[in-house]
């Protein structure tokens, strides 16, 4: 019986093994090898061998793309975390009816597609309609404009994006933290303001860090966003990728650039993987 | 004068009455139980007292002040929690130190009350430690010496040893008892559990649906109970109805066994020898006796034997009705 029952979760976990390679690792290692192919203007590319696509990333344009997309990712991460943790604390409060209204309005959230929040916000910040023309009513704007595309108006897009995933998240251990640390801190002289930062940001600093980074990681593939809301020149490394490979037709290139971002990210993930090593340690 | 007087006390959770009309003076250095089963009221007791909850009516005195009145988080008290609440992210030390830095007092201040601390909980060298690297009872002595750590005027405990072991927990009751003793602190302590009260208090409060039943010491409670649940509650004891009369309690051990048909009357139903101890249950009529005795001092029967009951009137207590 024990043989089978572990032959049985090795076939189950082999399983899921072969899915992986197949969908991931497979498509990954095509991605590496066509990043040193020609490229060739009336195909996608000529088998071959050359560095020429890497030396192009290291041109200006690409390096400050790379450097832009990760600044904007790592705001962008880092906003929507410093939004939702509040407020997931402050839902987490309330009664549990409120709560589960709550939730449901993030999940129905997450059901709406890039595209769509992407346009809402698009009319929300347009000049003829939206936020611009409110504030022109309320009397603090005089000559409206539109307020995108611009860079406010991409971080507006991709907070919203990430807003319900993180506080999804981060709900179930927010909501069932020990309250009596919160508590204990106030019976031993913590003013009811200073609890944030004296206990519940340092508690759950580990969980915070890695949804994080999660949504780091998650941000620097958003593609809609940024070329919906920003402008051509805060467009992140992945519009480019996809304009390069698809729009110029040049695969060999854009697969380079889809290696160095990923190489970029692993090292960021990595180093920020061992900095909250050594500070729990 | 009183340390802590509550006076008319009450409070709600929406149609629940948690507290009706709670009164209780706490003596200086006292050490008092609030004892009772869930949802009677003696956890919200304390945490109104710390201020973890605002009470409906009624007034709460410390030393003479309003405690009411004043924010929770400048209530000199000292509480440790069920759960023990002690901070993951900081070490031994300062879990101990927290209240201090947070008074600012100075570094070399705060070392040594910290130092003094753990050396009074047993745990002295610690400080550096991680509270996840340390054992259930650790845990406890942190949490008791980060709650003395700001020298209370009273010391509050929301069952602090349920999560223990029977020989840890009766070990932790002496060492609380003893730091209690030393330090001379005014302490409320939480239990549903009667013999950690019995062990640790100066006083019992029975508590039972947001009431006080009764307020004495150890030994008044058992002998001389001052309802019908208290006298039921607090360790085993027979009820006799009398005609006429209201009811009184009888004690296990006031009750002896005869066969010569004195008493009264009924069946062994089951007996049991528990070490030096011999415990029987008698039925007479519709009832259940309780009756224990040092095993051989009275008369040896067998299980189904018919025997008679009797009683020492003066080990007998009429319920005040």
């Amino acid at each position: 019986m024990m043989r089978s029952a572990s032959y049985g979760s090795r076939l189950i976990g082999g399983l899921s093994f072969g899915v992986m390679a197949v969908f991931f690792v497979i498509p990954l290692i095509f991605m590496v090898i066509v990043s040193f192919y020609q490229p060739d203007p009336m195909g996608f590319y000529k088998v071959d061998f050359v560095w020429e696509n890497y030396r192009k990333f290291f041109s200006s344009f690409y390096y400050t793309v790379s450097l832009r997309s990760l600044y904007s990712s790592a705001l962008g991460a880092i906003l929507v975390v410093a939004f939702s943790f509040p407020l997931v604390l402050f839902v987490s409060d309330l009664s549990r009816r409120l709560q589960l209204f709550w939730i449901i309005l993030l999940l129905s959230l997450m059901c709406l597609s890039e595209v769509i929040i992407g346009f809402a916000w698009l009319i929300l910040m347009s000049e003829s309609a939206g936020i611009p023309r409110f504030l022109e009513w309320l009397g603090l704007w005089e000559n409206p404009r539109s307020l995108s595309p611009s860079f406010g108006a991409m971080m507006i897009g991709l907070v919203f994006l990430g807003f319900s995933i993180v506080s999804l998240i981060l709900y179930p251990s927010v909501s069932r933290r020990d309250r009596r640390l919160e508590e204990a801190a106030i019976t031993l002289g913590t003013p009811p303001a200073m609890v944030f930062f004296k206990v519940l940001l340092p508690t759950f600093r580990t969980s915070l860090l890695s949804v994080t980074l999660t949504m780091f990681v998650y941000l620097l593939g958003v593609f809609v966003m940024p070329t919906m809301l920003g402008r051509p020149k805060d467009w992140t490394m992945t519009v480019i990728i996809s304009d390069k490979a698809l729009g110029d037709a040049n695969l060999p290139l854009g697969a380079a650039l889809a290696v160095v971002m990923l190489l970029v990210t692993v090292l960021v993930l990595f180093v920020s993987a061992f900095l909250t090593r050594r500070r729990t340690a | 004068m009183a340390e802590l007087t509550i006076t008319n006390l009450r409070k709600s959770f929406g149609t629940f009455e948690a507290l009706k009309d709670i009164s209780i003076a706490v003596e200086h250095g006292e050490f008092i139980c609030l004892l009772g089963g869930s949802g009677c009221g003696k956890t919200t007791l304390l945490r109104l007292i710390a201020g973890l909850e605002t009470h409906d009516s009624g007034d709460i005195f410390l030393g003479g002040t309003d405690l009411t009145q004043i924010p929770r988080h400048k209530r000199n008290i000292g509480m440790v929690f069920q759960s023990l609440a002690l901070f993951p992210h900081l070490s031994v030390g300062e879990n101990i130190a927290y209240g201090m830095r947070l008074r600012g007092t100075s570094a070399s201040a705060t070392d040594q009350d910290v130092n003094r601390l753990l050396e009074m909980v047993g745990l002295s060298g610690l400080a550096p430690r991680s509270v996840d690297a340390l054992s259930g009872g650790q845990r406890q002595r942190v949490a008791i010496a980060r709650a003395l750590a700001l020298q209370p005027q009273v010391f509050l405990m929301d069952e602090p040893f349920s999560a223990l072991d029977a020989a840890l927990r009766d070990q932790m009751q002496k060492e609380v008892k003893r730091i209690q003793r030393d330090l001379g602190v005014t302490t409320v302590f939480v239990t549903h559990d009667q013999r950690e009260a019995m062990a640790l208090a100066d006083r019992i409060v029975v508590m039972n649906g947001g009431k006080i039943e009764q307020a004495a010491s150890p030994e008044d409670l058992y002998s001389y109970p001052a309802t019908r649940f208290v006298a039921e509650f607090i360790g085993i004891n027979n009820i006799v109805e009398q005609e006429g009369q209201g009811p009184i309690a009888v004690r296990p051990e006031a009750i002896a066994v005869n066969l010569d048909g004195k008493g009264l009357q009924g069946q062994v139903v089951r007996q049991r020898r528990l070490g030096a101890l011999l415990e029987r249950e008698v039925r007479v009529g519709g009832q259940v006796f309780q009756q224990s005795e040092i095993a051989g001092s009275g008369v040896g029967v067998n299980d189904g034997a018919t025997v008679g009951l009797t009683w020492d009137q003066s080990k007998v207590w009429a319920i005040p009705a």
